[in-house]
């Protein structure tokens, strides 16, 4: 079940590299083995935890739920993928499963956010053209502060799916099954997201403001 | 094509996904409206500033070593404690429900 994970020949383990060889002692129980698959992974899975749960204690719940999974399930990984890139794909899982027990409340709709059409289906609102690159943007310490803040005011199922495909970069196939959706709904589901995205982001880039 | 049309064609076409007939007539509606050429431009610039800004951290740092023992000890590979709550949990309830939870990814990442 684990090579549904896509395998990529790039991403393929060596035979003998370190990797083959913390995968070897994994499969025999090393206890020393796990602790550094921990401590060598952990740090960079605990970032994705948090970006998607923005709980501190949630993405330690989650973190923790993906390595005990990890560990149960080391005889059914392959190697045909990076050890780094199978825990990535559990973290996340782990992170859905989270978000999926803690959502109580009917989410924002996304419409508002969407771009309006006229009868003669010229857009509502005409477009501005923004006044700097993202290059020049991202050179801007307050740009990451501005973007961070608008992703988190995405609907949190748009939100999730901007995650997975732009940031944590997830193909459409990986996400529609992680979801447990078909590769249509990612799809639109991410549009709907970019283009809120945009439409957050539009009065403080557009050309004109200060 | 029209802007209404023209603006859901966009993901598909930023993917490569447009058959041969819909990226002329994209492109054709592309290069005539400035409207949507600016629409486009500020999306894609959307996009990029997500996949760099929103990434954040890059998890340089170390995870924190109270997780680290509270992970070996979820796994089994020492006596289980409770680091969030602060409270010593019994080792078999702890063993018990880090197995359910890890069912439950599992089941959902590979049972699906």
């Amino acid at each position: 079940m684990l090579a549904m994970v896509a395998p990529t020949p790039s991403t393929a383990l060596d035979p003998g590299s370190d990797e083959s060889l913390l995968l070897a002692a994994l499969r025999r129980g090393d206890e020393g083995a796990f602790e550094r698959l921990v401590r060598e992974h952990g740090g960079r899975l605990l970032a994705v935890s948090r970006r998607f749960l923005r709980n501190e204690e949630d993405a330690r719940d989650a973190l923790q739920d993906a390595f005990v999974s990890a560990f149960r399930s080391v005889d059914r990984f392959e190697g045909s993928s990076r050890l780094s890139t199978w825990l990535h794909r559990i973290v996340v899982n782990s992170c859905l499963m989270k978000l999926r027990s803690r959502r109580r409340h009917p989410e924002e709709p996304i419409e508002d956010l969407l771009p309006k059409f006229l009868e003669d289906g010229h857009a509502a609102v005409p477009s501005v053209a923004w006044r700097r690159s993202a290059e020049e943007l991202l050179e801007i310490a307050e740009t990451r502060t501005l973007v961070r803040a608008a992703i988190d005011r995405l609907p949190e199922s748009y939100r999730t799916v901007l995650m997975m495909r732009d940031i944590e970069e997830l193909d459409t196939a990986e996400a529609a099954r992680l979801l447990d959706v078909s590769e249509n709904a990612v799809k639109v589901r991410l549009h709907r997201a970019r283009q809120a995205l945009r439409e957050l982001l539009d009065p403080a880039l557009r050309g004109g403001a200060s | 094509m029209t802007c209404r049309e023209f603006v859901p064609a966009i993901l598909d076409f930023l993917e490569g996904d447009l058959d041969a007939h819909r990226r002329r007539t994209f492109l054709r509606h592309l290069a005539g409206c400035g409207d949507c050429a600016r629409y486009l431009e500020s999306y894609r610039t959307s996009v990029a500033l997500s996949r760099e800004a929103g990434a954040g951290s890059d998890g340089s740092e170390p995870v924190p070593e109270e997780l680290v023992r509270s992970i070996l000890a979820a796994t089994g590979a020492s006596e289980a404690r409770s680091v969030f709550s602060g409270r010593r949990a019994p080792s078999h309830l702890w063993n018990m429900l880090a197995g359910i939870a890890a069912s439950q990814v599992l089941f959902f990442y590979f049972g699906s």
